[in-house]
């Protein structure tokens, strides 16, 4: 028999689906077990995704204080042109802050959708704090010091009061994410154990099935083949 | 053979059915966004009985909630699903957010024949509700009473003119006891939707008309419009501070609760139901002053009194991915609402001529009426942010003393014109009081 001859391939029918199911075994199994190591990525994913968030939103939080704490500072010095000359460059290191803040976000890919109440609390950051800045500008500048501070204490104090229940979202998002993560990786051990050796077994069996099948057909061929 | 092969079949089947099941589906989640303001224990606690009830979680978002800062924010994250599901938009607000925002009307029929119809249309876009009421503000004055009975009035001022006898006089008492920083009368002069409804309350007492009238026609200049503004402008540094051009709603207030002023302009909270208005009751809106404080219409002039109309209404996003759950949550804060009478103010007071036109004898012994004007937004549709920042700007600009009144109304006249479209017209009660005023 040639190896260009058409039957030199043919181990019969139902050697071919045994052969065709030995195939699919394997790969069905290690499809398995990819897609068990691709959930608990994702999982991951989401989880890094949220302690990032956390991280941004705590950077966040600390800028918005220090910038309150230095405005204030500002405002108790009474000083119109200190106020002035400093305020706006204060603003902008906030803003810059801001920033890195959402490119923080971005970097963590498509795939991770950030907390709608942050991304809001950060436009709203962004748009609100220029024109309290206005405001406070406006009222030393007409030198009532008394209610620039009332002003930037309520508008401060509001937008941190924002900001930490932001914060504390995010921190219950993380609390409620950990388990579903620990849950879940938990998950997909119980099945790759189940999985692989599952597969493993029923490969072999199969094989050695296949192999005896094959010996057995090959020698009844030579035996068929040999005067006795 | 067949039967090996079967149980072979059973067995891969199995193993499938093992490395593909999935978790559980978390529960559907709300996001609601709301102005910070409204973030109080009462709406929290709403939230968490809805959950209660339906199962459906709600994530409370408040955010900053200067108003034209608010409308930019929403814009922002109405755009795609990922932003809130319901959200609380002022009411001037409804024809730019309408886009965006679904038509409330075929979900909500039972509570809307309940509702106050002056509130509905400011929510009304084209036929379409984009929202409904979840508060009701207007305008009014807040006075110490315990510095009026000192001073001997027995009234709040009904007219401009006695408000500013009466804020001289207490002004200047209390400055020769000591209090330097005492002035008569406080109201937001910011460059904001703050100084747009003082401006209308001023014009439209004076009968200078109501910047667009429901008609379309457009009315700022005129005679008694600018004498108006040329009366507020003569405030600053005499009754009210000069910081007072910087003063937002939340400024006036703190002023005022920290005993440093005699009258404030506020907002007070007035029912949003037909039946609730009949009633004629109003809350302050934010927590109650050290001081002891009495409430009135504001004062008026040859028109009447007039007070501007504000307020939150509960909408909900196109874009929501759980449409049906978000109208659930708008229905059942609807029903609270109307339930309870908005009995969450920290403040109740009664407060009689709340809305309807009322007469009144004022001290001078002419016949004044109360009435309730809404700013036109509906009317001027999605070209009122414009509309109203240039009018806010040259209010502004005649309150700094930058531009003088006429100046600023002719200019004003042709931009509104230019940005509306409409015609302009002189109010009919202009040709009045011009006759009357001094």
């Amino acid at each position: 028999m040639k190896l260009g001859d058409s039957n030199y391939f043919n181990i019969g029918g139902r050697l071919t689906l045994t052969l065709a199911l030995l195939i699919a075994l394997i790969v069905i199994g290690n499809g398995l077990v990819i897609l068990q190591f691709e959930r608990a990525r994702s999982r991951t994913d989401r989880l890094t995704g949220v302690s990032q968030q956390l991280i941004a939103a705590l950077r966040l939080q600390e800028s918005l204080r220090l910038f309150h704490s230095q405005l204030n500072e500002l405002v108790q010095s009474k000083d119109v042109h200190r106020f002035t000359s400093e305020a706006g460059r204060l603003s902008t290191t906030f803003l810059n802050q801001t920033h890195l803040t959402r490119r923080t976000l971005a970097y963590l890919g498509p795939e991770f959708h950030p907390d709608t109440g942050f991304l809001m609390a950060l436009h709203s950051m962004e748009v609100t704090l220029p024109l309290q800045l206005r405001y406070l500008t406006n009222m030393a500048t007409a030198g009532d010091w008394e209610v620039a501070r009332l002003h930037l204490d309520n508008e401060l104090n509001r937008i941190e009061t924002i900001t930490s229940a932001q914060v504390k979202s995010i921190n219950q998002d993380l609390d409620e994410e950990l388990p579903l993560a620990v849950a879940q990786m938990r998950d997909a051990q119980r099945r790759v154990l189940f999985i692989v050796p599952a597969t493993a077994i029923s490969t072999v069996f199969i094989a050695a099935l296949f192999g005896w099948a094959v010996a057995r057909r090959m020698l009844e061929q030579r035996m068929g083949g040999t005067p006795g | 053979m067949g039967k090996r092969v079967r149980a072979l079949a059973v067995f891969l089947l199995g193993m499938a059915l093992v490395g593909c099941s999935q978790s559980p589906p978390e529960p559907i989640t709300l996001r609601y966004s709301y102005a910070w303001l409204e973030d109080t224990p009462q709406i929290r606690s709403r939230l968490q009985q809805f959950t209660q009830e339906t199962g459906i979680r709600v994530k409370a978002i408040p955010i900053a909630d200067a108003s034209r800062e608010y409308v930019e924010i929403a814009r922002k994250v109405l755009s795609d699903s990922s932003g809130p599901d319901v959200l609380n938009i002022d009411l001037i607000w409804s024809p730019l957010l309408e886009p965006n925002l679904i038509d409330l009307r075929p979900y909500l029929t039972p509570e809307i024949s309940q509702l106050e119809p002056q509130l509905l249309a400011s929510y009304t876009v084209n036929g379409k509700l984009v929202a409904v009421p979840f508060n009701a503000t207007m305008g009014i004055l807040e006075y110490r009473s315990d510095l009026l009975r000192e001073y001997g009035y027995d009234h709040a001022p009904r007219t401009w003119t006695e408000l500013e006898t009466m804020a001289d006089r207490i002004q200047q008492g209390e400055r020769a006891k000591g209090n330097k920083d005492f002035w008569g009368y406080v109201w937001q002069g910011s460059v904001s939707e703050g100084l747009m409804c003082n401006a209308l309350e001023w014009q439209a007492s004076a009968g200078g008309g109501r910047i667009i009238e429901p008609d379309g026609t457009i009315s700022v200049n005129n005679p008694a419009a600018i004498r108006a503004w040329q009366r507020a402008r003569h405030w600053i540094g005499w009754i009210s501070p000069p910081s007072v051009l910087a003063y937002t709603d939340v400024d006036s207030m703190l002023v005022f609760d920290a005993g440093r002023a005699a009258f404030s302009r506020v907002w007070f909270l007035t029912p949003i139901t037909r039946s609730a208005h009949r009633g004629q009751r109003g809350w302050r809106s934010v927590r109650p002053p050290v001081v002891e404080t009495g409430f009135s219409r504001m004062p008026g002039g040859v028109a009447g009194s007039v007070a501007t109309l504000g307020g939150a209404g509960t909408g909900v996003s196109m874009h929501s991915t759980h449409r049906q759950e978000a109208i659930a949550l708008v229905r059942f804060q609807l029903h609270a609402l109307m339930q309870v009478g908005e009995h969450d103010g920290p403040a109740l007071v009664e407060f009689p001529d709340a809305l309807t036109a009322a007469p009144d004898a004022s001290s001078t012994g002419s016949s004044q009426t109360a009435s309730l004007v809404a700013r036109p937004s509906v009317v001027a549709g999605d070209k009122y942010e414009q509309a109203s920042k240039v009018y806010i700007d040259a209010v502004h600009s005649v309150l700094a003393g930058q531009t003088g009144a006429a100046e600023a109304a002719a200019e004003l006249e042709k931009q509104l014109v230019t940005i509306i479209g409409f015609r302009t017209a002189r109010p009919t009660t202009a040709d009045k009081t011009a006759e009357r005023d001094p």
